[in-house]
């Protein structure tokens, strides 16, 4: 994330993202019933856009950082329940172009990675938090 | 790229000749099926083909410089014609009076038989044009043409005598129509002429386009800009001054046929057609038939998915993305810091 150009490039998909699971769970995209979201998302997700109106940065990190984890572990991504997963709908979905056609493999796995990449920052965070939280090392 | 694969298959210039297919047998020109839908239309009649001109042409028409007349004179494509400057001017007046009630707007017709050839009609300058060579040919050199340029395409003598016949077509092409005109469907059209505003003579010289309007009776001035046509494509050519159709100006390159083709003949974008699962196997490669991701979108437009994800509520976006760059930044150099945490714990603990 030094680089300039992918952080930007990895923000971008990832506020779509956020931006998205969000409009999902306060039900203004309604056109993808296949989506279910848990009652987790749809707190932290009420609780992040009220921190957007706070203009608090600190409630924001925490609120998306909260909102994010939800998101990841709304379930685990199985091959049954893939496109209820809000994270891999929005994956598949992102991958269509404005003509209706599917991106090139290449482009779906571009998005795959910046998508886990948000993934896997919110769940090690909040692994991290809890550590501290817990007051309890890795390696005791 | 990849992605527009589908959309390439499908784009208008695959069926920029396939307009035949619209028309109709026979050669009535009165039918209402005989005036061909495609290529005969208003709307493209003024669709030229200079941007397929080649260097070869243009080299050819600098070098012809008008050198088959005087520059005197109103002309007029009447048939018989006229080689001879002179008396064309008093022949040419009434005829050219005639025609121009005829109104010179396009007349183009092509039938299914026509359109096999690649060739249409103007009815109302009494030619054919071959839109592979954007050029004018006489009726009985057509035969010969055919065979010879565009093989395996061909057709008999007495076909082109067929329309000869129908469409009483000119077989003299040193001519002009005696008047500005809409620039005849399928023709070239080239830059660089000096042409009368009255009669739509046109040189490449002050001194002739002076001399013209100085002997010309009701020619008083002359344009620097206007494209020009001439029926004759090789020797004695006579070019006369044309007006691009509007249809052409609206898409800022006259020269370019193929917006308007594209336009009329295109199939509807990939982006305002439902999206549906692929009725064959090869429509879809492994990954896609493996993977239920057409469930999920099934039945929606490719436009709309694209808002939804993208364009939708951007004020929101904007607001997330600044939060997003903010939390991975903190969090990146966060889980950074803890890694060498870890690291350094974990060196202890194995040292």
């Amino acid at each position: 994330m030094q680089d300039k150009d992918s952080r930007t490039a990895y923000c971008k998909v990832g506020a779509d993202l956020t931006t998205f699971c969000l409009l999902i769970v306060t039900e203004r995209i309604t056109e993808f019933k296949q989506i279910q979201f848990t009652p987790e998302m749809a707190d932290t997700g009420q609780r992040f856009i009220a921190s957007l109106r706070k203009r608090s940065t600190d409630d924001q990190d925490e609120a998306l950082q909260a909102f994010l984890f939800a998101v990841f572990s709304q379930k685990r991504c199985g091959a049954a329940d893939k496109f209820s997963f809000a994270a891999y709908s929005f994956l598949v979905i992102y991958s269509f172009t404005i003509n209706g056609t599917l991106r090139a493999c290449g482009y779906f796995s571009q998005y795959f990675s910046k998508v886990i990449f948000f993934g896997r920052l919110a769940v090690l965070k909040a692994i991290l938090a809890q550590v501290e939280r817990e007051n309890a090392g890795f390696f005791e | 790229m990849n992605d527009q694969d589908l959309v390439d298959s499908n784009d208008g210039s695959d069926v920029a000749m396939g307009e035949g297919a619209g028309g109709v047998d026979g050669l009535d020109p009165n039918s209402d099926d005989a005036a061909m839908s495609g290529v005969g239309n208003d709307n493209d009649a003024a669709i030229s083909g200079v941007g397929n001109d080649n260097d070869a042409e243009m080299s050819d028409i600098g070098n012809d410089d008008d050198d088959d007349d005087d520059g005197s004179g109103t002309y007029f494509p009447g048939e018989g014609g006229l080689a001879d400057d002179d008396s064309s001017e008093e022949e040419g007046g009434s005829e050219s009076e005639d025609l121009q009630k005829a109104e010179w707007t396009e007349e183009m017709v092509q039938t299914a038989e026509m359109a096999k050839l690649g060739i249409c009609i103007n009815t109302v300058a009494k030619v054919i044009v071959c839109l592979a060579c954007s050029s004018v040919l006489r009726p009985s050199e057509f035969s010969q043409h055919l065979s010879s340029i565009h093989k395996p395409i061909s057709s008999t003598p007495s076909f082109f005598e067929q329309l000869v016949e129908t469409y009483g077509l000119r077989e003299n092409l040193s001519s002009r129509p005696g008047a500005i005109i809409t620039a005849i469907y399928g023709l070239n059209m080239f830059p660089g002429f000096l042409t009368c505003d009255d009669c739509g003579y046109a040189c490449r010289t002050v001194n002739r386009i002076t001399t013209h309007l100085s002997k010309s009776r009701g020619c008083e001035t002359f344009s620097e800009k206007r494209l020009v046509q001439t029926f004759q494509p090789t020797s004695d050519r006579m070019y006369f001054g044309v007006e691009p159709h509007p249809v052409a100006d609206e898409l800022n390159d006259p020269f370019d046929p193929f917006p308007h083709l594209k336009i009329k003949h295109a199939p509807p974008s990939f982006a305002d057609i439902p999206i549906t699962s692929p009725k064959s196997a090869r429509d879809a490669n492994n990954f896609l038939r493996s993977e239920p991701w057409l469930a999920l979108v099934d039945g929606k437009k490719g436009r709309d998915i694209y808002d939804l994800v993208r364009e939708r509520d951007p004020d929101l976006r904007q607001e997330v993305r600044i939060c997003v760059e903010r939390y991975a930044m903190t969090a990146g150099k966060a889980l950074e810091d803890a890694g060498h945490e870890a690291g350094a714990a974990m060196a202890d603990y194995v040292g």
